[in-house]
Parts: structure tokens; C-alpha cells; sequence
């Protein structure tokens, strides 16, 4: 890394610093807030009294959820979802795009392409998808959660993208040498698209740990349902509760849970916010060329 | 020729004849793209049988079967309604707005944060940044509602310098803007990470080249970053166009009002105020088969016009 | 180049270990420190009383170590038959089945299973086995039932025994005809009892709902209680004491009572309203009803015909006087941006409120948490100046429940008998507990002990039980009327002649709890002045997209007249434009729809 002794890039330093300190307190405000209501007590929280600091302080709703059977479930079943998906998107990812980077032609290159934009673009709608899902038994089913994803557009284009900017030296080099595709693809292209593919892997498991729609739709039962769709159930019955034209007053215990809902929040988010920084170290510098030159 | 086994030499030329050797060399290629064919195949492409149902009146009980056929009336529905345009401007207008400054604010977070020579300070500013793309609009729109109203923080703070309240959520000329840098707000920092990972795979060396010859660090910047995150750049606003009619569903579903319809109505949130009043898929489907039209429509366009005048394929 | 293998073995085990500490890190969990968490009346853990003399509550110390669960949910100690506790006498029921299987859909919105216990296999399900050999098998127990019926009608997968059927779905299924004809069979099966607790008064809406040419296809369930979504005023006593003023009679009184509340620097506005303006609980339409009419539904005229009601003249009466309440301050200016009943009543920021006779079981007892010196008290609805009245009439003509063609007669037998027995248990109920099956209480579950008090415990078991059980927790007409009035007269009694449970019933450090009796009887009383939606039915398909254009029109328009950005006399320009947009079309369809359904 060079670095600049003159006064205006030191200056520029600082600013920077500045700035960037400034934009990463912006965004964790809401998240302080959200630590402060789930450490508070409940009247204060409902009535919006909590703002950065909590009032009456305790850790009742922590305790409350981790003894909730339920959450525990929903937590394995996410974690086994983001595994398996994970894997298998990422493989899925790196397969189809492998093939679609190369410079030669194939019969099918283009038609490929253009059909990974046309189903990103369009579809059946739910029910369709449901019908289809349930004709190959993945309905309540963990399977169910992790098969429909596994061919990601966006990720197989952007993996696409990053292959072909690899130079062609590499893989003609390997080639010589009696390389076969598969050879190329995982001994040279991939070691050196390691920032690439750590980003994916983040992408692909965070898309897996926020999804609750499919779980909502595909689970017959609560039991089964992965921890945000667990949580976005709890989050619905609060809405739905002080929204209908007839509310049952035996469900209120269930409202006023704004602080229940804040430590849930944190619970929820607070794994996978640990997988950026484990996926960080990825993020090299130039492996590319002094691969090429050695 | 059939001697020759499939890994042979990228140099030779040979004629393409359909089964020869070269497409039994390519048999593995075909092999790799297998497993993401049958997932688009049984999860994309088979489920599309039931775009039909925008042509129909569905009814789920009837199946597509036996749904009575309405051929047109749905999209002649969507075009005659007294606010079609008006929700149609409004998508639009938003949707640009996200996608244009919010790549625009990822990017210069990018660049900013690759000047950073304090590694550790790099990845905590990084961490902070990114957090809130964890929070689904449920919880951050709720939040959001408490810091943009009347009396709260955001107005607190201005009226703290003496200035007079704004209207965030209230004024109808406010609303996009507020909808556009709210979303930037919640996403650019997970947005950054792509172009920081784009970022890595600059040559170092070039730096050093650019030093010697006497370039500043600005010069540097303008010069061997931006080009080098650029491709990611453009696959990036390529592939938004795809989704310029989803201007942001659940946060304008939560932070709208009746204040602000004029400018805040977009489609899908009209698609789910009339899916409330009866299940109607029939509806929705249409308007999702006009969504796919108009953006394969747009990314067609930017992928001949980057080919044609560019030379550059973005995929 | 081995690197890529490395690293993917090294990569896979570091996530697989973070994962396991994940996982680990949810399995453990601290010690347990739940406070009491309040089931229908109590809202605080009960208070220390003195104990209980032997002969009605056993010594504390006697409760059972096991964890086996239990086959009768009232059975706690063996020398005390509790059921003394909930019943006046022990109800069987009339039938016994042998081992009868019903599907049936589930909502399980957010119950707590016991470790080892789930859905299809829990102390509920055990024990009505156990009593009436029935087993009500989930075929789907999630919490968003609208996820379920899209999906259940595409694929035809239906359960045996449906509930929470809503209007469309309830049509579609008719269309379909799909359900089954249960005139004969509820004639003969339901009980006097029960037939009188499903009378449901509202000109008997809901029957006529589900009966077609004199055959019916469904049973109605009131799914909340009657009367849950209209509203009474609730005003801050303490703040009326302190400006000296009394409860507000007419819509005059209110705007002069909000002025004082305000001149006193009391709360932040006048009068609390929800965002919506119309349909729903907490809106001005109380405003409306004073002038006689009514925004956003649709009215019978004199040749029989619905017309749409925000047509009316007298609304822009309404709105000028509304739009006049904005400018002077009584209401909350970004009422239209957010509405939150709980920040605003619970957060002491308004002194009046609109809302249903159980604001006082919920949001209200927080604001004497948040300011202890408040003090509630209700009203009936408010009268315009020539002395009338009108409000808004809940009409939750919703969720049905209905049985599958085609299934074995028996099955639908059973689940009336089972209502029939439900209902009994529930009219010789004297616990204080409310709606059906609420006042089934097991040890264990939803009550615990503690110094030989009931207190409440973690998992709700009502909504486990399925069948009759779960009719969407129906409360028939008068049923929270008489809870309440039984839980007054408990509350009048010395406390050691009451059993664990009835004390933990009537537990009230806010007093409020008990002010629900006498705002539900207001609630009822007001029902004299509803004004209800003529058109019973969801709005027809083809008129859906129309209708959500116009009800934009209306609400951007009267959301601009309230707030002072467009004259009352705009109102005159959005009637000719609503009916110009499409308004007689929809109107058409709508009458269409009505004269279907004759």
C-alpha cells in the first residue's frame, strides 16, 4: 500500500476517517435502540419511552425466549438451512457459471444465459410453485427450504463476471499441462477468486438466515418453522391483533411485546452477523497476477 | 480424429460439426451446467405453466383447469384505472432513485473504505455499516417511524440548529426522497461489500507504478479503482434494471399514509390493498407477467447497447 | 495446487463449529426467571393474599414433583377433585366416541409447547382422546392462516373439519361445493343450549351468511365476542379532576374538554383516533354517526338498493367539523402517519380515547404503569348537537367453520356434541376465566403454585385442544358480559373463601380489570346506535381493482380536508369524480353480488 506523506492526503485521511466514523454511527443507532428495548421493561417499551438507554434494566426477556422450546427448534433448523444451502448454492453457483465464463462457444452458451435472466424476471406466482414443490414431496420438508434457492441468478452472473475477468494465460497454461475442466475450476479458479466467493457465501447465507415467506408457506407446522418465519409469526399476531375489527382479548398477553420482540430481534441477528467477520480474512489482495508471474 | 481424447488443445482449430469430437469435448461443460439446469428447470421454469392464470380468473379451488378465461381483461384493467399512471410514475421514480444513488452511496462507501490503512478500524467501520440490512422493514420501518416524525430524533436535531421541522413522512413531494435514502441508509453498506471485494482484485503493483510516476491519491483513485470496480459496477445497475417496477414493497407498505398516496402509491403495494378485498392471484399474476416484460425489455437494451457500443458483454 | 482442498476442509469445520457453538449457545439456557405473564384478566402476578383455610386450597408444599402429563388437566392433587375450582359440578359429555380421527386446520399462533409435547400430541389432545374419544388430527397448525388456504384449495387438500374460513374462501368452496349441507344434522344434534348461544343477535347476520334457500352450509363463530371492534370514549379521570370538568356527553363537550386538557399542559393532544378512517375500531367515524351517516360502506336504500355511503351529503358536515377539531389542535397532527394506541394511551400522551370496551384490559393498564396516578374511566359515545348517535357496528361476518363433503357423518355429529358439552362446561363455569375453553386451566401449563397461589404459567393451553375447542376461541353474544360479572362478584368476596385460581382469576393492582365490567355493559348499551355495513360479502373480483383506486381517491381526499390542505368543498368534486371513475360500475357489481345471495 502506498503511502503519501504530503499534508492533503493526510488531511484526507482524517476526513475520512471522520466520515466513515460518522456513517457507521448513523447505522447502528437503530440498532442500539433495538438492544436498549430488549433490556427494558415492558410498559416503557410499548408507550416508546426507550430510546438509546434502557429503563428498568433486566434480562427477563432474554431469559424468556432462550426457554422458549420453540425458539431453539426454529434456531437448529435455520442453522441446518443455511449449511446445506449454503453448500449447495454455493456449488450450484460455481458450476453454472464456471462453464458460461469460458471464451469458447458451446451449442446452448447464449440460450443459457438468457434463460437465467428470463426466470429471474418471470414467474408462475405462488400457487404454481407450491403445486410443484408438493409434486416432488418438499413440502414440510427442510429439503423445501434449501433445494428452490439453489440456483441463484444473481450469483451465478456475478461469479460469471469475476471468471472471465481472470486472465486467460492461467487456464491455457493449465491446459498444456493436461487440465481437465473440472481441474481448472477448482484447483486454479477457484484459490484465486477467494473474495469473490467469500462474498457469495455471505450473500447466499444471509438471503437463507432472513428468508420466512417459504417457511411460512411450505411448514404445515409452527414446529417446523425456521427462526424468522418463527419470528415474523410472532411479528404478524402483533399486527394482526390490533388491526382486525374483532380482537380477542384473551390474545393480549401476546401485544405489548415490544420488548419480547427486541431481544428476539438480537437473537436472530446476532449469528450471522459473526459470519462477516469470519469471511473477512478472504478478502486478499491481487492474488491474481502473482499467480500468473509465478 | 476419435483418437483424440476431449482434453485437447484450445489452439487447434476444427470445423463444428455437430456430434465430433468438439462436442463431446464440451461434454463436461454440459455435465457441470447439469445440476443448475434441473433447478431452473423444476423450480423456474416448470412453475411458469401458471402465468396463464393472468388470462384467467382464477379461482385456486378450480384449478387452472377449470378457472373460467377472461383473455385480457386484467392488463386492459390495469391500464384504464383513473391512477394507473400516477402509480406507474411513482414505482419508477423510486425505484431509479434507489438504484442509482444507492450504488452510487455503496461505491463511494467502497472507495472510502479501501483508503483506510488501519485494518482493524476497516472492518469495524465495515461491520457497523452492514448490520441493518439484517432488519426486516417490519422492525426498521417502526423505528424509522419514530425517528421521522414531528417530535422525533431526526426533527429533534434539526430543529436543535434552529430550522424548521420537515415533513419526512407527511409531504407528498418528501415522501420518495425519504423512501429512496432511507433504503440507502439500511442497504448501501451491504452493498459496499461487493465493490470492496471487486476492490481486492486491483493489482497492488499498479499503485506503486502510479506513485513512481508522480500521481496523487486522488488521481490514483480516479484511475485504478474506478476502473477496476466498474464491470462490477455496470452488472450491478444491468441486472437492477431487471427489477426497475419493485420500488421497495414492504417499506412503502409500512411507512405510507394517506398523505402521501399521490407519490406514494407504488404497484405492488395497490396489487396487495386489492388482493385484501378477495384472493385475487388473477390480478397479481398479470401484473407480475407486465413486470417481467418491461424488464427484459430493459436489461436486453443495456446488454446490445454495452455490446454494440462498448464491446463489453455484462454476462 | 492442494491450497483449495485445504482451505475447503478448514473452511467446512470452522462452520461447522460455529455452528455447533451456535447451536450450543441456543441449547443452554440461563436459569429461569419468568415473572408472571398475565392469561384474559390478570395483568400482574397476584398480590400477597392470606392463605386460603385447607378445605378449599391444599398446602403448597404438596404439589407434584412428576413430569408425566397428565390425563386430566384438573387433576392436581389426589385428594381434592379441583374440578371444584372451575365447575360447579362435574360435566360429562353426552357421547363417547371410539377413537374417532378428524383432520382438521389448527391456528397456532403463538402457543408454547411443553419439552416433548407437540401439536398433534399434547395434554389437550390426550385428554379429550381420554373424555369423548376424539382426536382432532392437525393437518396444518401454522400461525397465518391466510397462507394456509391458498395453497389447501390450489392442491385440494382439505381437511375434514375446516375453521377460520373466511368470507372468499367460504364462497369459493360453496362454488365448488365442497361443503357439506349440516341443516339436518345440527337440528338434531345441538343441544338447546347450544342453539340458544349461537343465536347471535345482529339481525342474525352471520346465520344468514352461511344459509343458503333455508339449508345451511357452515357454523358462524364470533371469533373475538361480540361487540369487540366498536367503540366508547375512555377519558383520563384524574386530568378531567384536575380541570374540573366532568365526562363529555356531546361532540361539543369533547372539543371543550380537549381544549382544557391542554390549556393544563396535560397530555400531548385532546383525543386519540386510529389512523384509519373508517372500518375499524378507534376511528372518527363516531363523528360520522352523529351526523347520521357513515364513511366507506355500503347502505340499503329505500328501493332496496345498496349505495355507497361516503356519497352522503352529511359527510362533509362531518369532515368540516373534524377538519376544525385538526386546526385547533385536539387531535394529534400525524394521527394519519401512525397510529398507536399503545404509545399514546399507554404513554399518557392523550387524554381521551376512542376504543372498545376492552382498551381498559389493554393498552390502559400500562399507562398506570408508566404514570401512577392515572385514572380511567368510560363513556358512552358521544352525541352530535342535535343529540344523535351513531357508531361504527362490527361486523365480523369471518371465519366460519364448515365440514368437507363427503366425510362420514359421524364425524360432524361428533364435533357438535362436543360444542354441546363445551358450552355446558362453560355456562357452570366459576372461575372468572373467559370464551370457550379459556376456563380450561391446567396445572402445569397455565397456572402454577406458589405459596398456594395460582400463578400464571408459560403455556396457554386453549388453542391445543382442536375440535369444538377451537371454533376460533368463540364467544358467544353475552359471553365476556358474564365472565366480567362473574369475576366482579368474586372480586366482592373475602378472598380466603376463593380458590387459587378464581383469585388468580380476579387480580387487579390496577383496578382496571375490573372497570371492564362496566365498560362492557356501555359497549353493549351503545349497540342501540350502530350503523353496519349492508354488504356482507367480499367485494366481487371484478370490482376489486376499481374499488382500491376509489377507496384511495377517498382517503387522499378526506386525509387533505382533515388536515387543512384542501377545502370541505372538495368533497363535492371527489363525489362526481368517484362515481365518474368507476364508482357506478362498482356499484353495479356490488348489487349484482347482493341480489345473488337472496
Amino acid at each position: 500500500m502506498v503511502r503519501d506523506r504530503t499534508f492533503g492526503s493526510q488531511l484526507f485521511n482524517i476526513l475520512n476517517l471522520l466520515l466513515l466514523a460518522v456513517m457507521g454511527l448513523i447505522c447502528i443507532i437503530p440498532l442500539l435502540h433495538i438492544l436498549a428495548v430488549s433490556f427494558s421493561d415492558r410498559a416503557a417499551t410499548i408507550a416508546h419511552l426507550v430510546v438509546l438507554w434502557p429503563i428498568r434494566f433486566n434480562l427477563e426477556n432474554y431469559s424468556r425466549i432462550l426457554g422458549f422450546d420453540q425458539f431453539r427448534r426454529s434456531f437448529n433448523i435455520s442453522v441446518m438451512r443455511v449449511v446445506g444451502g449454503t453448500i449447495i448454492g454455493m456449488l450450484v453457483t460455481v458450476l453454472t457459471a464456471y462453464p458460461l465464463s469460458l471464451r469458447e462457444n458451446f451449442m446452448g452458451k447464449s440460450l443459457v444465459r438468457w434463460l437465467l435472466i428470463f426466470s429471474m424476471l418471470f414467474s408462475g406466482g405462488l400457487i404454481p410453485w407450491y403445486l410443484t414443490l408438493k409434486s416432488l414431496h418438499l413440502i414440510n420438508n427442510l429439503w423445501g427450504l434449501i433445494l428452490p434457492g439453489m440456483v441463484s441468478v444473481w450469483n451465478i452472473l456475478i461469479a460469471l463476471n469475476f471468471f472471465r475477468s481472470l486472465p486467460v494465460e492461467i487456464s491455457e497454461a493449465a491446459e498444456i499441462d493436461g487440465a481437465n475442466h473440472l481441474d481448472i475450476l477448482f484447483r486454479i479458479y477457484l484459490p484465486l477468486s477467494l473474495p469473490m466467493l467469500a462474498t457469495l457465501t455471505l450473500f447466499t447465507a444471509v438471503g437463507h438466515w432472513n428468508a420466512w415467506f417459504d417457511g411460512m408457506v411450505l411448514m404445515a407446522d409452527i414446529q417446523k418453522y425456521p427462526l424468522q418465519t418463527y419470528l415474523q409469526s410472532q411479528l404478524q399476531n402483533l399486527s394482526n391483533l390490533t388491526n382486525t375489527v374483532s380482537m380477542d382479548p384473551t390474545l393480549f398477553k401476546y401485544l405489548s411485546e415490544r420488548s419480547l420482540r427486541g431481544a428476539q430481534i438480537i437473537l436472530t441477528t446476532i449469528p450471522i452477523l459473526l459470519l462477516y467477520p469470519f469471511l473477512q480474512r478472504y478478502f486478499i489482495h491481487g492474488l491474481t497476477l502473482g499467480s500468473v508471474k509465478g | 480424429m476419435g483418437a483424440i481424447q476431449t482434453t485437447g488443445q484450445t489452439t487447434s482449430k476444427t470445423h463444428p460439426r455437430f456430434f465430433g469430437w468438439r462436442f463431446r469435448r464440451h461434454i463436461p461443460l454440459y455435465l457441470l451446467l447439469l445440476p443448475g439446469l434441473i433447478g431452473l428447470v423444476l423450480f423456474s421454469f416448470y412453475p411458469m405453466y401458471g402465468v396463464v392464470i393472468a388470462f384467467q380468473n382464477f379461482k385456486p379451488l378450480m384449478g387452472i383447469a377449470k378457472s373460467p378465461w377472461v383473455g385480457l381483461y386484467h392488463f386492459q384493467r390495469m391500464f384504464t384505472l383513473p391512477d394507473t399512471w400516477e402509480i406507474f410514475r411513482n414505482t419508477v421514480l423510486i425505484a431509479l432513485g434507489k438504484i442509482v444513488f444507492g450504488q452510487l452511496a455503496s461505491l463511494i462507501l467502497a472507495l472510502l473504505l479501501h483508503e483506510v490503512t488501519q485494518a482493524r478500524y476497516k472492518r469495524l467501520i465495515q461491520s457497523l455499516t452492514y448490520v441493518l440490512n439484517f432488519l426486516s422493514w417490519v422492525i426498521f420501518g417502526g423505528i424509522l417511524l419514530d425517528i421521522l416524525l414531528a417530535d422525533g430524533l431526526a426533527n429533534q436535531f434539526i430543529s436543535f440548529f434552529g430550522l424548521s421541522k420537515v415533513p419526512f413522512l407527511t409531504s407528498a413531494s418528501l415522501f420518495p426522497f425519504t423512501m429512496i435514502f432511507t433504503d440507502i441508509w439500511k442497504g448501501f453498506g451491504f452493498g459496499a461489500i461487493i465493490y470492496l471485494a471487486a476492490l481486492t482484485g486491483v493489482d497492488p503493483n499498479l499503485y506503486e507504478a502510479a506513485a513512481v510516476d508522480g500521481a496523487n491519491r486522488w488521481q490514483r483513485m480516479l484511475h485504478i479503482n474506478l476502473p477496476g470496480i466498474i464491470p462490477t459496477l455496470v452488472l450491478m445497475a444491468c441486472l437492477s434494471l431487471g427489477s426497475v417496477l419493485n420500488a421497495g414493497f414492504e417499506q412503502i407498505l409500512i411507512l405510507q399514509n394517506p398523505l402521501v398516496l399521490s407519490s406514494g402509491e407504488i404497484i405492488d403495494t395497490f396489487v396487495y390493498k386489492v388482493g385484501l378485498m378477495n384472493y385475487q392471484y388473477s390480478f397479481a399474476t398479470a401484473v407480475g407477467l407486465l413486470k417481467g416484460v418491461v424488464g427484459l425489455v430493459l436489461i436486453s437494451l443495456s446488454y446490445y447497447l454495452a455490446n454494440r457500443f462498448a464491446n463489453y458483454r455484462i454476462f | 495446487m492442494t491450497i483449495r482442498k485445504s482451505l475447503n476442509r478448514r473452511q467446512f469445520i470452522q462452520l461447522a463449529g460455529l455452528s455447533a457453538a451456535a447451536a450450543a449457545l441456543a441449547a443452554c439456557t440461563p436459569a429461569e426467571t419468568s415473572t408472571a405473564e398475565p392469561t384474559a384478566p390478570a395483568t400482574a402476578a397476584p398480590t400477597a393474599m392470606t392463605a386460603p383455610t385447607a378445605t378449599t386450597a391444599p398446602t403448597a408444599t404438596s404439589a407434584p414433583a412428576s413430569n408425566a402429563i397428565p390425563s386430566d388437566p384438573w387433576a392436581i392433587y389426589p385428594d381434592t377433585d379441583p374440578r371444584h375450582w372451575v365447575l360447579d359440578k362435574v360435566i360429562n359429555p353426552a357421547k363417547k366416541y371410539p377413537n374417532l380421527e378428524i383432520t382438521q386446520n389448527y391456528w397456532m399462533s403463538t402457543t408454547n409447547f411443553k419439552e416433548g409435547e407437540t401439536v398433534a400430541d399434547n395434554v389437550t389432545t390426550r385428554w379429550i382422546k381420554d373424555q369423548m374419544g376424539l382426536y382432532y388430527k392437525p393437518v396444518w397448525s401454522g400461525s397465518d392462516q391466510a397462507q394456509y388456504w391458498g395453497p389447501a384449495l390450489a392442491s385440494g387438500d382439505l381437511a375434514e373439519f375446516m375453521t377460520v374460513i373466511g368470507p372468499p374462501q367460504y364462497l369459493q368452496l360453496r362454488e365448488a361445493d365442497m361443503l357439506v349441507d349440516i341443516t339436518d344434522i345440527w337440528e338434531k344434534t345441538a343441544s338447546d343450549l347450544t342453539k340458544e348461544k349461537k343465536k347471535y343477535k345482529q339481525d342474525k347476520l352471520y346465520w344468514k351468511f352461511v344459509t343458503e334457500e333455508g339449508r345451511i352450509y357452515g357454523i358462524p363463530t364470533f371469533g373475538g365476542g361480540a361487540h369487540n371492534g366498536e367503540d366508547i370514549l375512555w377519558v383520563r379521570q384524574d386530568w378531567l379532576d384536575q380541570v374540573g370538568m366532568k365526562i363529555p356527553q356531546t361532540l361539543d363537550e369533547v372539543a371543550a374538554v380537549g381544549k382544557a386538557f391542554k390549556k393544563a399542559g396535560l397530555g400531548k393532544f385532546g383525543l386519540w383516533v386510529g389512523n384509519l378512517l373508517g372500518n375499524t375500531w378507534g376511528a372518527l367515524t363516531f363523528v360520522f354517526g352523529s351526523f347520521g351517516t357513515m364513511p366507506l360502506i355500503w347502505r340499503r336504500q329505500g328501493d332496496g338498493k345498496l349505495a355507497y355511503s361516503s356519497l352522503e351529503p352529511a359527510q362533509k358536515q362531518a369532515l368540516e367539523l373534524i377538519a376544525g377539531w385538526y386546526k385547533d389542535g385536539l387531535l394529534d397532527p400525524e394521527f394519519l402517519t401512525a397510529y398507536d394506541v399503545a404509545k399514546n394511551a399507554g404513554g399518557n400522551l392523550a387524554g381521551m380515547v376512542m376504543g372498545p370496551w376492552w382498551l381498559s384490559l389493554w393498552p390502559l393498564p400500562d399507562s398506570v404503569k408508566n404514570d401512577p396516578k392515572a385514572k380511567w374511566a368510560c363513556g358512552h359515545i358521544p352525541a352530535g348537537s342535535d343529540g344523535k348517535r351513531g357508531r361504527f357496528g362490527d361486523q365480523y361476518v369471518g371465519n366460519l367453520s364448515g365440514f368437507r363433503k363427503g366425510i362420514d357423518p359421524i364425524k360432524i355429529e361428533a364435533t357438535i356434541e362436543m360444542l354441546n358439552w363445551v358450552y355446558e362446561m362453560e355456562e357452570n363455569q366459576k372461575s372468572g376465566y373467559a370464551g370457550m375453553g379459556q376456563f380450561l386451566q391446567y396445572f402445569g401449563y397455565d397456572y402454577e403454585m406458589e405459596n398456594g397461589i395460582g400463578k400464571v404459567g408459560k403455556y396457554g393451553t386453549a388453542r391445543m385442544a382442536g375440535g369444538a375447542f377451537d371454533f376460533n376461541t368463540d364467544r358467544y353474544e353475552e359471553c365476556d358480559i358474564k365472565y366480567l360479572t362473574i369475576a366482579s362478584e368474586l372480586s366482592k368476596q373475602d378472598p380466603s373463601m376463593l380458590n387459587p385460581l378464581q383469585i388468580l382469576a380476579i387480580n387487579d393492582p390496577t383496578g382496571l380489570y375490573m372497570k371492564s365490567a362496566e365498560s362492557i355493559k356501555i359497549g353493549f348499551d351503545d349497540a342501540q346506535y350502530n350503523i353496519y355495513n349492508d354488504f356482507i360479502w367480499p367485494m366481487p373480483s371484478q370490482a376489486t381493482e376499481l374499488m382500491t383506486s376509489l377507496n384511495a381517491l377517498e382517503i387522499e381526499t378526506y386525509a387533505n380536508i382533515i388536515t387543512g390542505k384542501a377545502p370541505v368543498s372538495a368533497w363535492d368534486a371527489f363525489a362526481s369524480d368517484w362515481m365518474k371513475q368507476g364508482g357506478d360500475e362498482v356499484t353495479q357489481l356490488v348489487n349484482q353480488e347482493d341480489a345473488k345471495h337472496v
